[in-house]
């Protein structure tokens, strides 16, 4: 199977003039279509910021990133947006749903922008919900949901958008054991049944047990990569 | 008695008996005003059959200039004079008056404008990561502008009926009891004003005030929208 992301001696330096921090440093990593990818590494190794560049939310300051074959780095920031929307599902720690919509609403805002039609968007935000267990909690809001209901919510929303892959960010530092489990399993499964590439950055030792790929970062740079 | 110069010139004078004392609301009006038969006086100025002036209220005001060239085409040998020309002090003060107004309206626009900015820029910062959330899953710039706008727009939409209704009821109940200005009566009376206001608030007048709010808030959300555009969805995700 072909890279769906490639990164070439990507680096994120902050305060270059003052204090400069190397939080991610002349990375290269690759990743395969289908791929259900751990990054992992103590707090400050760059986990994060390595997603945010893998997923076009920020610029590097050396290196590239390439999205099957495009490279993403010298792209404005109207072209990323639209680039994202097309390509780029995202889970986030903190769920980040819109507390006013209902589940639905939230996973079918993503199809809006896309501009899908409203039958396409209610029938997919529906199928999406039931497959991740929230097919009796469509009309309900965020507030009225446990975490982990929520964090499942944001999963069919990084879904509905039909990506290439999907990026979380400790997508389970939220959540107690049981949603935990239920979250892997729902990842799981979508990666093995829809091959959906995940990549998404963890501190939990059973989402890493989970994980087909460790890759584990130390002061911005990989320290190894394992794949099971 | 009462003192006259009458239509020859010479001072003449009459005997009269009070029949009533009047009050209205100028003061100034009443101290030196004396009502009395037409013919009473008339004999007495020697002006049996005529009158030396008279004067024409008009319901509207704008009109005044357009009736007194009316006048004047239709009575060449009358002089025909507008409150203006009668009273240029009144007409500099009533003038001076209009623009204060517009300076208070531009005041209360201006305050209006610096409440959305900060209820807009406020919203805005309160949901930074919300935004950030927006840009980060592909909701482009324009959008995230026009849903800022659009926000400020209803949130004056939903002022205005409520700035109609308040204003209806303030002003018509001030309209019907008026606005007793008594402790400025002095001043007052001085160019003839009365002591009491009674406000009228014209129908035509609310469609200026609202389209110049709605212009108002328009620009106001403008900065704030701004603002939301320059976060980094990268950062803004992660606010608190």
């Amino acid at each position: 199977m072909g890279n769906i992301i490639e990164s070439h001696h990507l680096s994120k330096t902050y305060n270059p003039d003052t204090i400069p921090v190397h939080a991610v440093n002349n990375v290269d990593l690759a990743v395969e279509e289908g791929e259900f990818t751990a990054l992992v590494g103590p707090s400050g190794s760059g986990k994060t910021t390595l997603l945010n560049l893998i997923g076009g939310l920020d610029y590097p300051t050396g290196g590239e990133v390439k999205i099957e074959g495009v490279d993403i780095t010298n792209m404005s920031e109207n072209k990323l947006i639209d680039f994202r929307l097309k390509n780029i599902g995202f889970v986030f720690q903190a769920y980040n749903l819109i507390p006013v919509l209902t589940a639905s609403e939230n996973v079918e805002f993503v199809m809006l922008l896309q501009k899908t039609s409203k039958n396409e968007r209610e029938k997919r935000a529906v199928e999406l919900l039931t497959e991740v267990g929230l097919k009796d909690k469509l009309n309900k809001r965020p507030s009225e949901l446990s975490g982990g209901q929520q964090q499942r919510v944001a999963v069919a929303r990084a879904l509905a958008s039909k990506p290439r892959f999907i990026l979380a960010d400790e997508p389970t530092a939220n959540l107690d054991s049981v949603s935990t489990e239920n979250l892997l399993e729902i990842m799981a499964k979508l990666n093995k049944e829809d091959n959906m590439t995940f990549i998404f950055s963890t501190h939990d030792q059973r989402v890493i047990d989970k994980a087909r790929r460790v890759v584990t970062l130390v002061d911005g740079k990989i320290v190894s990569d394992t794949k099971k | 008695m009462l003192t006259f110069q009458s239509k020859t010139g010479d001072l003449t004078a009459g005997s009269f008996r009070i029949a009533g004392i009047f009050r209205s609301r100028n003061s100034s009006f009443d101290q030196v005003t004396v009502f009395t038969r037409f013919d009473d006086l008339a004999a007495i100025l020697g002006t049996t059959g005529g009158m030396h002036e008279i004067a024409v209220v008009l319901k509207e005001g704008q009109k005044t200039n357009a009736v007194a060239a009316g006048l004047k085409k239709q009575y060449p040998s009358l002089l025909v004079q507008t409150w203006t020309e009668l009273s240029p002090q009144m007409a500099l003060l009533s003038g001076i008056m209009d623009q204060m107004m517009y300076i208070i309206i531009g005041i209360i626009l201006l305050a209006l404008m610096f409440g959305i900015i900060n209820t807009m820029l406020m919203a805005v910062l309160e949901r930074q990561r919300e935004f950030g959330m927006l840009m980060a899953i592909g909701m482009n710039k324009p959008r995230v502008f026009a849903m800022i706008v659009l926000e400020s727009v209803m949130l004056t939409c939903a002022g205005i009926p409520a700035g109609i209704l308040f204003t209806s009821l303030t002003v018509g109940s001030l309209a019907k009891h008026g606005i007793d200005l008594s402790s400025f009566s002095k001043a007052l009376s001085q160019y003839g004003f009365s002591n009491i206001i009674y406000p009228v608030l014209k129908q035509s007048m609310f469609m200026p005030v609202i389209l110049m709010t709605a212009l108002t808030a328009i620009l106001s959300a403008i900065y704030p929208a701004i603002k939301a555009l320059r976060f980094k969805p990268a950062e803004a995700i992660h606010k608190i």
